[in-house]
């Protein structure tokens, strides 16, 4: 008989969780629910994940466990002093789960020390046992998992990455087909959006594929360096591929074919090389890399055009350049990890600790998370302090550890956590209640337990059913309460479910802190904040390029320079959640535009930087004679500068009619004086290299004037005094 | 008055007045708050969220003063 994988799955997570739960009650150890949380939470699709994952929480246990016995021990008698220290750790924790390494470790740390701390009062006495049996029971429940996930039907993540890496390159290749198509005026490009959204997605599952395949599959860990470098460049081809699009609108009434020198050739040997990392994904073909091609211009053809039409060509190539260069890197790399080509020798480690913290970049969000998690923390001990609550400190920690793992998920709302939670609560009171005083003895008890848990995992089998796995595995283990002296109460489980409600309850007060949790207000203030740092970085324009800067001044660079590129996707993600009410007489489809062109003003003004900072450096000689072309870029800078400024006070402040007035004036002035400097050439000539920069820079900033054009024209379809209606 | 508080029986159980009374002011003021957004009546007020809360304290109250006493 074939079993199904949701069958297998489902037992043998029923299997871990009876096992933990058997040993846990043999030892005597008090709290074998702890026992039966680690085996269920750590079950995942294949071996390797479930392996990584186990490691990490009892890493997370172990770390939570030192420093919840030193806080404790440096202050023993003073419950304030201790309060402020713990919520601090477990603020850092939040904020540091929230970023790319060891997140789940960081999670758990942040609420085995909660329940360290404060699981037992007094915590003096206490906290010893419960760090050890903690420490104790999370070691055996992933031990009980990993051991049956290892000997029965164990099932590696090869498989899975290797369907979702060839997903992903089919993906690419038809991404780049289809801007082929867009180049050739033969569709549009709002056909693209799926798969945009496909390919991101896609990253992410290969990534977390890889992460389980380093732990379960030889072939995979031995090469994990490339595999490193093989996510990273698919990244890099995803952007590649997008601001390539971005330089299309400038160029579609370009005869590209007679411009840029072999150029369908050209695009054919990159759909070569999409169509080559698929095949050798599928290990249809063995391949040793591609050399690099030359993107190069036919210089009669484009001496003929204009010089926005050359700066437009310019930043075209240098798109299509970037492109050449990524796929080549991705062969490369593929060629190596498939064993065609010698493994490349590993980079130098990074520099200290000292420099990696003095080049940190704080981000918003994660702070913001961390606080909202120390502000759910303090609100409820307060009140456990003050007011008589059901549950004792429960509710404190079940706020904090649900909080930690909500403050991910801010765009969530908080009835999709109730739902489940609820039905759960009721399945396991009717467990509790009709079937659990009628057992005798742990065959019985195993038994209901394997019932109970199966019939949850085999329900909730899809990946993005796990809340509902998880909250029916917690309440049923939480609210049955199982131990070796059994005792029933209704009274302990209506304290038990009255304590989920009072933790959400909590939750959904400490989301207020710092930052309004409506989806409306956090897509206004994210707008709001992206147009600051385009405002801040138009500035730096503005700066002398060869002009030192202070650790402060890199360091704010940094910081804008990243909320330039998160920004747009965290937007993307808070409109999804925007109700129709506070839209108003917006359609979603009309928000959703203004956001895809939020992203295009993102790139446009990276290209910008990235443009000016790679422009060679140009002699006080040429300096003299392009010195009125300068002020001229400087003027159209400061402009653009302003308008930025009025976007981020309000991102409904600009009037397309005005603004494409002005910019298209400076614009043509810029043209103006770059013939009149181009002109005088007979005194000084520049180079080929600073011709090429200067005409990539030159479009950049046409580009970058357009996308601010083509946002204050959408946003003109946007009803904002409804979005900026307050509403509970 | 007596100051022995009284409890409900809902199905053989006992439950606190306030409990059920702060249940019923929650409720309420949901309620309240659907009303006033369809309405358009909550652009008026400064933060809604704390609205939200006050009206279900004052529901809380007044329910368990003079519908549900103790």
């Amino acid at each position: 008989m074939l079993l199904s994988e949701r069958f297998k799955f489902s037992f043998k997570v029923a299997l871990a969780v009876v096992l933990a739960y058997g040993i846990a009650l043999s030892m005597d150890w008090e709290k074998p629910v702890w026992a039966a949380y680690a085996a269920a939470f750590i079950s995942l699709a294949t071996t390797g994940q479930s392996v990584e994952k186990g490691v990490m929480r009892m890493l997370g246990t172990l770390l939570a466990a030192v420093v919840s016995l030193t806080l404790v021990s440096l202050f023993p008698q003073d419950r304030w002093s201790l309060m402020l220290a713990l919520s601090a750790f477990v603020g850092l924790c939040t904020y540091l789960t929230g970023g790319t390494k060891r997140q789940y470790m960081w999670n758990v740390a942040g609420f085995v020390s909660l329940i360290i701390c404060l699981g037992s009062v007094p915590a003096t006495e206490n906290a010893f046992d419960v760090a050890i049996l903690r420490t104790l029971e999370t070691g055996l429940g992933i031990l009980c998992y990993t051991l049956v996930t290892l000997l029965v039907w164990p099932t590696t993540t090869a498989e899975e990455l290797d369907t979702a890496v060839r997903q992903l390159a089919a993906t690419q290749r038809k991404l780049y087909l289809g801007y082929l198509d867009v180049l050739d005026g033969k569709s549009g490009s709002e056909d693209l959006q799926p798969l945009r959204l496909q390919e991101v997605q896609q990253i992410q599952r290969s990534s977390q594929s890889l992460t389980g395949a380093r732990e379960d599959t030889y072939e995979v860990w031995e090469m994990r360096r490339e595999w490193g470098r093989y996510t990273a460049r698919v990244d890099q081809i995803r952007e590649a591929l997008a601001r390539w699009y971005e330089s299309f609108e400038e160029v579609l009434p370009l005869d590209l074919e007679s411009l840029i020198a072999d150029y369908r050739p050209l695009l054919g040997e990159l759909d070569s090389r999409f169509g080559r990392i698929e095949q050798i994904l599928a290990g249809q073909v063995s391949d040793q890399g591609s050399p690099a091609l030359a993107i190069s211009l036919n210089m009669d053809e484009v001496r003929t055009r204009s010089h926005f039409e050359r700066a437009a060509l310019a930043l075209f190539c240098t798109q299509l350049r970037s492109l050449e260069l990524h796929t080549r890197g991705l062969l490369d790399t593929l060629a190596r990890i498939k064993g065609f080509a010698p493994p490349k020798p590993s980079p130098a480690p990074p520099a200290g600790s000292l420099r990696a913290l003095l080049t940190f970049v704080p981000d918003l969000e994660r702070f913001a998370a961390a606080a909202q998690v120390m502000a759910t923390i303090w609100l409820a001990y307060l009140v456990w302090l003050y007011v008589e609550i059901p549950g004792g400190i429960g509710p404190v920690v079940i706020a904090g550890s649900l909080g930690i793992a909500l403050a991910m998920y801010p765009q969530l709302p908080m009835r999709l956590l109730f739902k489940p939670l609820a039905v759960s609560a009721v399945f396991a009171a009717a467990v509790y209640i009709f079937f659990m005083p009628r057992l005798s003895g742990f065959l019985e008890l195993g038994s209901l337990i394997f019932a109970v848990i199966f019939a949850i995992g085999y329900l909730f089998h899809e990946p993005r059913q796990i809340l509902g796995r998880l909250a029916g595995i917690v309440m049923f283990t939480t609210m049955s309460g199982i131990t070796n002296e059994q005792t029933y109460s209704f009274l302990s489980l209506a304290n038990t479910a009255l304590m989920f409600v009072l933790a959400l309850g909590f939750i959904g007060l400490g989301r207020h802190v710092p930052f309004s949790p409506q989806p409306h207000k956090a897509y206004l203030r994210l707008v709001r904040r992206f147009f600051r740092s385009c405002e801040y970085l138009s500035a730096t324009l503005l700066l002398d390029p060869g002009q030192r800067l202070t650790w402060l001044e890199h360091a704010r660079d940094a910081f804008h320079f990243r909320e330039l590129a998160n920004l747009p996707g965290k937007i993307a993600l808070w409109v999804r959640f925007i109700s129709p009410a506070s839209l108003g007489d917006t359609k979603p489809e009309q928000i959703q535009a203004l956001t895809a062109y939020i992203q295009s003003l993102g790139h446009r003004m990276r290209e910008t930087i990235e443009a000016r900072a790679a422009l060679p450096p140009i002699t006080p000689a040429e300096l003299v004679v392009s010195g009125e072309l300068q002020r001229e870029i400087d003027t159209w800078r400061v402009a653009l500068r302003e308008i930025f400024g009025r976007l981020a006070l309000d991102p409904d402040a600009g009037d397309e009619a005005s603004f494409r007035t002005g910019l298209s004036a400076k614009l043509q002035a810029l043209e103006h004086h770059i013939k009149q400097t181009l002109n005088r050439t007979g005194q000084v000539r520049l180079s080929a290299e600073q011709e090429a920069g200067a005409y990539r820079l030159l479009g950049a900033h046409r580009g970058l004037s357009e996308a601010v054009i083509a946002f204050t024209k959408a946003a003109d379809a946007v009803d904002w005094p409804r979005l900026w209606e307050e509403r509970f | 008055m007596h100051l022995i508080p009284s409890e409900l029986a809902i199905g053989e159980v006992y439950f606190p007045p306030l409990l059920i009374a702060a249940m019923l002011g929650f409720v309420l003021a949901w309620l309240t708050a659907r009303l006033l957004n369809r309405y358009r009546l909550s652009r008026f007020f400064a933060y809604p969220p704390l609205v939200l809360l006050a009206l279900a304290v004052i529901y809380t109250v007044i329910l368990g003063t003079l519908v549900i006493p103790a």
